[in-house]
Parts: structure tokens; sequence; C-alpha cells
């Protein structure tokens, strides 16, 4: 008996003998690893790509406090010829050991992505050091300036960011989406892939508040040598009290217009907002059936791609449509069950029906808006509204952009036998033909913490 | 061996060959169905198993009265030493193969997945010291090791599959035909190859502890495997779209990745290398085993262990030739699963077929002289 247990403990030490393997040649300190958390996809001057690494250095996580100075994140960005090259040479000139096992987010840029996405999306697709969850996402302008423009203001850690950001089923405005889905979309050529759009904020009220702040500061710094005059420091200050007059002026008619239209229809980098953080992730970017860079969807757009995918928990909406009284009503919406889809091919058309239901929470009702007796015209007007603008994003994606985004390919799979009698090309076509028809379902369900709203019951 | 020195029960005859049947889905085994048959690789799969089992009904339905004797004995009663050596060679080819096959794509598999700086040699050292020393404290310590860990092994198996449920895309499920109904059909004897690992168990005859031909045991056996196998593979082709799931040379450890366990445990993906490791090596030892055995029985040999460590080696050695991986996969794939191991599936069949006519024939002869 004590041979036999000898025995079996000897045994199970050699089975687990290999897993001392992780200890000899792949075994590092963490303080010699640099964990990338996010990498940038640039087109390069001189060479094909300019990579950039964003990076945690672990030795300062424990010390620092939010600031520029013993911040945990750096970025840094070189020139190559792929991926790995630029690993490589990175290597020659950071201490650290680059590792890719945490990394959250890959961002292209879109003049990488109007060139096709497949090689440089293969790069890391085709790498187990990358997590298969890894984020994706193109940004207007350079990726680097983006992951540079990353200060996160509630946490320290940009990976809890990404992750808070690109994970969330509450973020309506952008599609949840990861680089092993693209890369099965890219492949099978069924689906268009869309990519969250990321950017910069280059709106003016950030513009303006930063010029405010550095000028704060050259007022401090001239304050304390003493040397300006009175008279020379007012000029440019009653300057630009003119210009940021006259940019109000503009602003509020500017943003007169846009509310009439619709008040979601930003891309990324055009909100109008004030923030430390600079970096902006809104609306979505859609890419062709080569693989480039199609089009890009506003904000509110990728809140009804999100809606008839069902990729979300609940999402805030504000009717732009007026009450009788010119009042705006906000709601929020949760999804009643999955949407369904049903696909009809009549003389090569395919006619596609959507099933939308939601159930709704008011959140905001104008006081003068008699929620009582309104409730079903309330439920109709949403109805109308939603049916409307999702119809028309439908229609474009289909007759603009040429793009099957929701994979409704996929569902005619069920008709064909084998592979052989699937034809996407044929498909690409009938698509741009598509009729749709959507029909949504809205149930109002709660009115928050009032009965009606309305003045006097 | 003999009966004396060990004598396996059912369920170590059960977890040895259930293993063995599982094992290949951490080599690509999913991936290579797929290539075959597209996104109809699991109905590929269930129409080798069932093909498979009935063969092995077919054949256990012949050879119950010769319960204890494995195939070499068998040929040898009937036909010699020329019957031994014929079927004993083509059995060492099998195996020999098997094992290099197994170790060569396995530790490319860890050096791809985990230890990305490790020399493929180093990697290697390990599983030979292992599977060496696991073979040479015998079939009963490794039969017990077998009935301890596989349970485990399948367990975790399972796991990864019910934790890929949010990545289960229904769609990837159609067309049902996959690549067409011509392409299934053409392959069918290479998804019957699938299972031939079962013909271990006629291997296993002259130390099995019953008294009559283990069926129940194969049979279980083979639909634990089987199914197991079956489900690892519809797992796979449902959460990795057609024809992106004929690129991944590692399927196990691709579903593993986007399994939701993975999610929760940051990268718990490698944690699973642990058991498949442990199955690996488990597998390899018995297969080792069995090559020395064979090689015992038919050169007739009184010892079998200081053959050991010098076939270890040597398998190790063989399964490095080529160097390059790509065409160890391609020879893998070409001379082992679509032509050698369907066709060795058909041996135990073959000689208990034949055995049994030269039996009859023999007898008819002497009744003839009578």
């Amino acid at each position: 008996m004590r041979e036999l247990f000898k025995k079996a403990v000897i045994l199970c030490l050699i089975v687990l003998l290999p897993l001392s393997l992780s200890g000899c040649y792949d075994y590092r300190e963490p303080e010699d690893v640099s964990f990338v958390i996010a990498i940038g996809v640039d087109k390069g001057e001189n060479m094909a790509y300019k990579i950039t690494f964003q990076g945690m250095a672990t030795s300062k996580i424990k010390s620092s406090e939010q600031g520029t100075e013993g911040h945990p994140v750096y970025n840094t960005a070189i020139e190559a010829a792929d991926f790995q090259n630029a690993v490589d040479l990175a290597n020659s000139f950071l201490a650290d050991f680059l590792s890719f096992a945490q990394t959250k987010l890959i961002v292209f840029s879109e003049d990488v992505a109007k060139e096709g996405l497949e090689e440089p999306l293969f790069f890391f697709a085709r790498n187990s050091e990358f997590s298969a969850d890894a984020y994706v996402a193109i940004s207007r302008g350079s990726a680097y300036d983006f992951l540079s423009s990353v200060q996160p203001i509630l946490t320290q850690n940009p990976s809890k960011f990404y992750e808070m950001i690109f994970e969330s089923n509450d973020e309506e405005y952008i599609p949840i989406i990861n680089i092993t889905e693209v890369y099965y979309d890219i492949m099978s050529g069924e689906r268009q892939p869309v990519f969250p759009l990321v950017a910069v904020n280059n709106s003016k009220l950030n513009q303006e508040t930063q010029d405010d702040k550095e000028s704060k500061k050259e007022e401090n710094a001239e304050g304390k040598s003493g040397q300006q005059s009175d008279q020379s420091e007012s000029e440019p200050n009653e300057g630009k009290m003119q210009e940021a007059s006259q940019s109000d002026q503009s602003d509020e008619q500017s943003s007169t217009e846009k509310s009439s239209e619709s008040s979601e229809n930003y891309l990324a980098g055009d909100l109008e907002r004030v923030s430390e953080n600079n970096a902006e992730i809104l609306g979505m970017a859609i890419l062709s059936r080569e693989h480039s860079l199609a089009a890009t969807a506003t904000a509110a757009e990728t809140k009804y791609y999100n809606m008839v995918n069902g990729d979300f928990d609940q999402l805030g909406f504000s009717l732009d449509q007026k009450t009788e009284n010119g009042e705006a009503i906000s709601v929020s919406l949760t999804g009643l069950g999955k949407p369904l889809y049903s696909i009809k091919m009549e003389n090569d058309i395919p006619h596609i029906t959507i099933g939308l239901s939601f159930l709704v929470d008011t959140i905001y009702l104008a006081e003068t808006y008699h929620y009582a007796e309104n409730r079903h015209t309330l439920e109709n007007l949403l109805e109308e509204y939603l049916t409307k603008n999702i119809t028309d994003f439908l229609y474009k994606t289909s007759q603009d952009y040429k793009s099957d985004i929701f994979g409704f390919f996929k569902l005619t799979k069920k008709q064909y036998w084998d592979y052989g009698q699937l034809d996407l090309d044929k498909w690409a076509e009938q698509y741009e033909n598509a009729e749709f028809t959507v029909q949504v379902d809205v149930t109002h369900k709660r009115s928050g913490i009032m009965y009606d709203t309305s003045l006097g019951g | 061996m003999t009966k004396n020195e060990t004598a396996l029960g059912t369920k170590e005859i059960v977890c040895i060959l259930a293993n063995q049947i599982t094992v290949k889905l951490y080599i690509g085994q999913a991936r290579l169905f797929s290539s075959w048959a597209g996104n109809a690789a699991w109905l590929l799969y269930l129409i080798g198993f069932l093909c498979q089992i009935g063969i092995f009904l077919l054949t256990a339905y012949i050879y119950k009265k010769d319960y204890d004797l494995d195939p070499i004995d068998l040929a040898g009663s009937e036909f010699g030493r020329a019957g031994e050596l014929i079927v004993g060679f083509l059995f060492l080819i099998y195996v020999l193969f098997s094992f290099s096959s197994l170790t060569r794509l396995y530790v490319e598999a860890l050096k791809a997945a985990i230890f990305q700086y490790s020399p493929v040699w180093y990697i290697l050292l390990f599983f030979l010291i292992s599977v060496g020393v696991i073979t040479y404290l015998g079939l009963s310590t490794s039969s017990a090791l077998h009935v301890i860990l596989f349970p485990i092994i399948l367990i975790m198996m399972l796991l990864i599959c019910i934790f890929s449920y949010n990545r289960v895309d229904p769609t990837n499920f159609f067309p049902i035909f996959g690549t067409g109904i011509a392409s299934i059909a053409s392959k069918i004897p290479e998804s019957m190859g699938a299972s031939t690992e079962i013909l271990f168990l006629y291997f296993f005859l002259p130390i099995h502890n019953g008294n009559k031909f283990p069926k129940k045991a194969g049979m279980i056996a083979l639909l634990i495997g089987g199914v197991s196998t079956l489900i690892s593979i519809l797992t796979y082709i449902l959460t990795v779209a057609y024809p992106a799931s004929t690129q991944y040379f590692l399927s196990m450890y691709q579903i593993s990745r986007l399994s939701l366990l993975g999610k929760i445990l940051n990268r718990a993906e490698d944690l699973f290398e642990i058991f498949w490791m442990a199955s690996v090596i488990l597998a390899l030892s018995i297969k080792l085993w069995l090559i020395v055995f064979i090689l015992k029985k038919t050169l007739r040999l009184p010892n079998d262990k200081p053959l050991i460590w010098p076939v270890c080696i040597l398998g190790f050695a063989l399964g490095f030739f080529p160097v390059s991986l790509h065409d160890t996969i391609s020879i893998y794939e070409s001379f082992y699963t679509e032509n050698l191991r369907w066709v060795i599936a058909f041996l135990p069949l073959l000689v208990v077929l034949a055995a049994k006519i030269k039996k009859k024939i023999g007898g008819k002869n002497h009744a003839g002289t009578l």
C-alpha cells in the first residue's frame, strides 16, 4: 500500500513536471516586463506602418498619482515594415520586455483602414500572445494622437478605462466587437465588420478651454516676472473675447441647426464638451466588402445598429420630435427579447423584416404633457420615430455603404444545402436592392417616481 | 506482461481508450474535420464514428471466443511466425507513427500557445522524462493514473464547451452539408479512422481481468470518447466561422480562448493546458507501452524494460523528421490520417477473420483425412 502511494505521488509529480517549463526560457520577472495595453497602427512615412505601443510601466503603478509625472503609461511610436518588426525594433531601445498578454485595444488609423485592414489585422489575429477578446477601433486622424490623448479621469489605469468603455453593454454609441469576430467576418465575407470610431476631441468648446488654460498659465508666468504692461495684456484678451463671442454666436447657430435635425448626429471628435480626457469614442466605422473603410456612422446611427443587433441592455433616448407644446421627451429603452429577423426572396430581391420590441421607462416628460391621457400617443410617437430612423439607416447601409453590416446573409444560409450554392457576389448585388420592413413595438412600462408629470395630474 | 503482473478492469480500459480517442482534439482534430467538410465537420465525424462502432461490434462478435489472445498471438497461432511478424510490423508502424506525430504536434502546439521562447528540444525533454518514467513503472500504475486524471480532463473539456455558449453563432450550422455531400462521402473512411485507437483494446485482452471479451468496456470507451469529441467539434464549428475554422492549428485552444471562462479569469485559457498536457503524457505512455509490447512479442524478447528508453528517444526523434512543422502536418494528414489510420482500423477484423477461415479450412481438411 505504501509502495503504491509512493508510486502515485511520484507519477503525479512527473505528470506535473512539464509545468515547471514556464520557469525556464519563458521566465520573466514582472518588473522587467512592460505590459502593452494598447497598440496604434498608422501609415508610416518611410516604412509601411507607424506602430504605437501604449505600455504600462508596472514599477510606477504603486507609487504614482495621476498626472504627467510618474504616470504609469507611456506611448512610443516606431516606423516598421510590420508589427513584428516594430516589436523587435522597440526592444532595442526599451529596457523592458514588451508583453501583449494584457493588450486591450488595437487602433487602426483611418488612412490604414482606407487601404484595407486585411493585412494589418492579421498580424494580431494570428498571434496567440494577444487575447481573443482584444478590442479593435478605427481612429479619425492618427492612432498615435488618439492613444496619446487618453487621460482617464476616474481611473488611473487606462487598461480599466478601455475595458469599461469597449466592453460595457451600456455603451450605446459604439458597437461591441473584438478582434476575433472581425477576423471571422473578414475571412468568411458573410458580414462586413464595423469598428468603434475613436478620435481626439477637437470641439471648439474644448479648444477654447484649453486656450484659456494656456493663457492662464502664461498670465501666471508673466505675473511672476512682472515685466509686462497693463495695456499690452488687455489687448489680446479683448481680441480673444471678441473671437470667443463670435464663435459662441456661430456655435449657437450651428447647435440649433443640429438639434433641429438630430441631437446625436456626432462622430467621434466632434462632441461639444470640455474634459481633461480628450479621447473620444463615439460612432462607428463601416468596412466595405473589400475590407477597407467604406463610411463612418454617427452616434445616433450606431444606436440604431445596436438596436437592430440587440446588443444593448438599456439605452437612453431623447426624442427630437417635440410634443404638442414643443417639449422634448426623454425615455429609457430596454429590449424585450431578441430582435426577430425574417428574409424572403422575391424576384431576386431580399425582403427583410425586422421585429423589435421595447419596454419604455419615461425619464423626462414636459410638465405640460399629460402622460396619463397620452400614454398610447407616446408609444405611437416612439414607434413611428424609431421605425422611420431605423429603416432609413438600413437603406443607407444597403444603398449608400453597400455593406451588409448586420450579417443578413447569414440568415439566408438556411436555404442552401452546401457552400457550393452560396454566392456572396450575387448577395452583394441583391442586398443593394433589399426592401426593409421594420416593425417596432413599444410598450410603456414605468414613469419613474411620478405617476404623472403634468401639472395638476 | 502476463496476466499475473497486470490486470486491467473495465474502468481502466475505458479511461485509457477514451483518452486515446479524445487526445487528438488537442492537436487540431476539429480543424482537420473542418478542412474536410467545412461546417459539416460534426456530421462527417458522426458518420465515421457510427461506422467505427459497426466495425467494433462486428470484430467483437467474431473475436469473442479468442478473448484471451491479442492479434499478434492470434496471427501466430494460425499463421505461425510469418503471421506474427506481418501483423506485429503493421501495428508497430501505426503506433510508432501515432506516437511520433502526437509528440511533435503537441509539443509544437505548446510552443505556439505558451512557451514561445523555449526551444522545442527543451519542452521535449520534459515530455521524454515524464512519458519514459510512467511507462517504466508499468501499465498498472499508468492505468491507475488514467482512472484518476481522465475524468478531470473530460470535465475540463466539457466545461470549455459549455462556457463557449456566448460565442455560439447558430448560423454557422448552415448550410447543413458544409462543403457538399460529395466531399463528406469521400472522407468517410478517413473520419472512421478518428476512433481507430479502439484497437488498443485487443492488445489488452491477455491482461484483462474478465473471462469474456470486454465488449462493454470497448463500447463505453467509444461512446465517451466519440460523444465528447463530437461535442467539441460541434462547439468549434459553431464558435469559429467557416473558413476561419480550417485555419486554427490548435482548435481546442482556440475554443478555450473564446470561452467565457477565459474572460472571467483573465487569459485563463493557458490553465487548460495543464489538463491537456496530462492527457497527452498519459496517451503517449500507453502508446510507448504498446510499441514496446509489440516489439517484445514479435521479436520474442524475454524482457521489455530495456527497450523503453531507446524506443522513447527514437519515437521522439522521429517526430522531428521533417524539420518543418508544415511538412510534418502534411505528412501526418496525407499519410497517417488519410491512409494508414483507417486501413489499420480494419486489421483486427481481418486478422480474426483470417484466423477463423484458416481454422475452418484446417478443421475440414482434418475431418477429410479422418
